[in-house]
């Protein structure tokens, strides 16, 4: 796939850039600044953005400013946001557009190589990636506690790992159970929480989001 | 015998006694131009008031008496070795109105202007006092001198005595003369320092603040350099996370990366050993990743400067094991200090909650209310929390206390506890 990097610290804009090679990935263009973002995105065509949060000039917040308006834009455009820290307030400001090829990751996770760049390809098929501690703290801010308090320790983690945005068949590895299993989980996660059933991964994720951060 | 003479008559070797002469001197001078100047000004702007060319006039001669002040102080300073405290200078606030207001009503201008008043009558007590005080006690003192110098006086008669001034009784009067003329040089300087004081007090009385003045004036400059010391460490303590956050935790992620891309290269090694150290680094690389996160998050959360404070506690709400609900009513962005304290007010509590309390739930309440946000927190737990004893909430203490703010702790022994601050932030 072809990636486009906004990442203001040269040694990490390079080690990413060197990882997605390494992958067999091209990264077409790398920007240390989130201001002409949109410009490049609209020049290379890319199949994932990957954005850090923080960035000049102000270093807060600008890198998930251009990454929700890219995806206001171009909504099409698969956007993987990288943060020193994950806020649920970001999380929701991101996912509001949306949960189609999106993903939210503590900016670490690029240590786990493999796990990373499965999570990019993920999020550029459409598909949804977001950090465990994300999960958590959507599921800690949720204020419909008593049906999650209904599940099963088991269908806990299935549900996490399902807000994630993991298929059934990485769920199932993760966890280390068959398939079947796994579906067995969900169906029956989906009914204790009266959520509409589906196939679709990304449509499965966004049931649950928004189960969660309904208020 | 040289002790007494010492004592007595040493002063006029110093420079005291005629400094605070020439200055009680001076006093008639001063006042003859302060009082004319001021009644001058005062009672032209008076007559003018009522063509609007006297409110000028009435603030120059208000602010002219500052320069009374001024002027005053420096030569108490001069001649006296006494420093009076400066008034404090005028703080100006904004608007035309509120600066006349505050132009007319300056106290110390009005004090100094009095003081220009006085000075008058002031002036001649001093200078009729400090001129008969010096030439009685110098002529008195030298009698023998006059009587050598001129005639005998003649014979008069007074209420049928006749009195002849012989040769003895002349002397014996001369004699009895000097010995009042050297005990009134001995008070001479007694006389006038006592007069000085006086006008020291004058100038103390009226060209000095007064203590509550002073104090108040203390008060207002203790309040700026706390405000300043708050918000330069709170800015130090951003700087500290942002350079934490642009050196260390970058270099931290790009090593744990490349030992992830080196234990994926291994992973179908036979160097069973170097693949298990590979492994064992990449795990410590990602643990020092998670503790610098925890640690610069607790010196200063980014997300508190991004987005406020209901996003900063909606996380800590969030990463507490035990369920807490969250309500929050703030409409706008307050101080950074502010924020901060609220932060890690809510922080600290949600510790304890999680620590010491054996809560089931806990409530987070954050809302401004009569010019100060209100924290509360809330639990269900065991109670028994105590600001003085446990370090966590006495830290907190002196952080609230730092912004002004006051802190109550209820905890009763088997709860609930309920924890409110509030920290004033005026708008």
């Amino acid at each position: 796939m072809r990636v486009v990097i906004a990442e203001d610290s040269v040694l990490l804009r390079e080690g990413i850039s060197r990882l997605l090679a390494e992958y067999g990935h091209d990264v077409v263009a790398a920007e240390g600044d989130a201001s002409r973002l949109l410009a490049v995105v609209v020049e290379h065509q890319p199949d994932l953005v990957i954005v850090d949060v923080r960035m000049p000039p102000t270093h807060t917040d600008e890198g998930l400013r251009a990454a929700v308006e890219l995806r206001s834009v171009r909504p099409a455009t698969p956007v993987l946001v990288l943060s020193q820290y994950v806020e649920e307030r970001y999380a929701t400001e991101l996912l509001a557009l949306g949960t189609v090829g999106v993903g939210y990751l503590l900016k670490e996770r690029v240590a786990d190589v493999r796990e990373f760049v499965e999570a990019a390809q993920r999020v550029a098929d459409g598909g949804t990636a977001l950090d465990p501690e994300v999960v958590a703290q959507l599921f800690a801010r949720s204020r419909r506690r008593d049906p999650l308090d209904a599940l099963s320790p088991r269908e806990r983690e299935v549900l996490s790992l399902m807000a994630q945005g993991l298929s059934n068949v990485a769920i199932a590895s993760t966890l280390v159970v068959s398939g079947g299993a796994v579906e067995k989980h969900i169906s029956s996660i989906f009914t204790k929480l009266d959520l509409p059933p589906s196939e679709h991964e990304h449509r499965r994720v966004l049931a649950v989001l928004r189960y969660v951060s309904d208020t | 015998m040289s002790g007494l003479l010492r004592r007595w008559y040493g002063p006029y070797g110093q420079a005291q006694v005629w400094r605070e002469s020439a200055s009680l001197l001076l006093d008639l001078f001063v006042g003859i131009v302060t009082f004319t100047v001021v009644v001058t000004m005062l009672s032209t702007s008076a007559g003018l008031l009522i063509t609007l060319i006297g409110v000028p006039l009435l603030v120059a001669t208000v602010q002219g008496g500052r320069l009374i002040g001024v002027v005053e102080r420096a030569r108490v300073r001069a001649f006296m070795g006494v420093t009076l405290p400066a008034s404090a200078p005028v703080v100006w606030p904004d608007g035309m109105w509120p600066r006349l207001k505050r132009a007319l009503v300056d106290v110390p201008g009005w004090r100094a202007l009095a003081y220009g008043l006085l000075m008058l009558p002031w002036g001649i007590i001093a200078f009729t006092a400090t001129v008969v005080i010096w030439s009685v006690a110098w002529s008195t003192a030298t009698m023998p001198l006059w009587a050598w110098a001129s005639d005998r006086p003649p014979p008069f008669t007074l209420s049928g005595v006749h009195v002849v001034f012989e040769g003895r009784w002349y002397a014996g009067i001369v004699a009895v003369g000097v010995v009042i003329g050297l005990l009134m040089l001995a008070a001479l300087p007694r006389v006038i320092h006592g007069l000085a004081s006086a006008h020291l007090a004058l100038a103390r009385a009226l060209l000095a603040p007064s203590s509550e003045e002073q104090l108040a004036q203390r008060v207002s400059e203790l309040e700026v350099s706390r405000e300043a010391s708050v918000e330069s460490s709170a800015s130090e303590l951003r700087r500290i996370e942002r350079d934490l956050h642009d050196g260390a935790q970058q270099r931290l992620v790009s090593l744990a990366m490349n030992l992830g891309l080196a234990k994926e290269r291994l992973r179908d090694s036979d160097d069973e050993r170097t693949r298990s150290m590979v492994d064992a680094a990449h795990d410590e690389a990602k643990q020092a990743i998670a503790e610098l996160r925890d640690l610069v998050r607790g010196i200063h959360p980014a997300v508190l400067t991004d987005r406020g404070l209901d996003a900063a506690v909606s996380a800590l709400v969030a990463r507490c094991p035990v369920p807490v609900t969250m309500h929050t009513e703030l409409p706008r962005r307050l101080p950074p200090a502010i924020e901060a304290t609220a932060y890690f007010v809510v922080a600290e509590a949600l510790t304890n909650v999680a620590k010491h309390s054996r809560a089931r739930s806990a409530m987070v309440r954050l809302f401004e209310r009569d010019g100060a946000l209100v924290v509360e927190v809330h639990d269900d737990g065991i109670g028994g929390a105590d600001a003085g004893l446990s370090g966590g909430l006495h830290g907190l203490s002196d952080r609230v206390a730092g912004v002004e703010g006051r802190l109550r702790i209820a905890s009763p022994a088997g709860g609930p506890t309920v924890l409110s601050v509030e920290l004033p932030c005026e708008s």
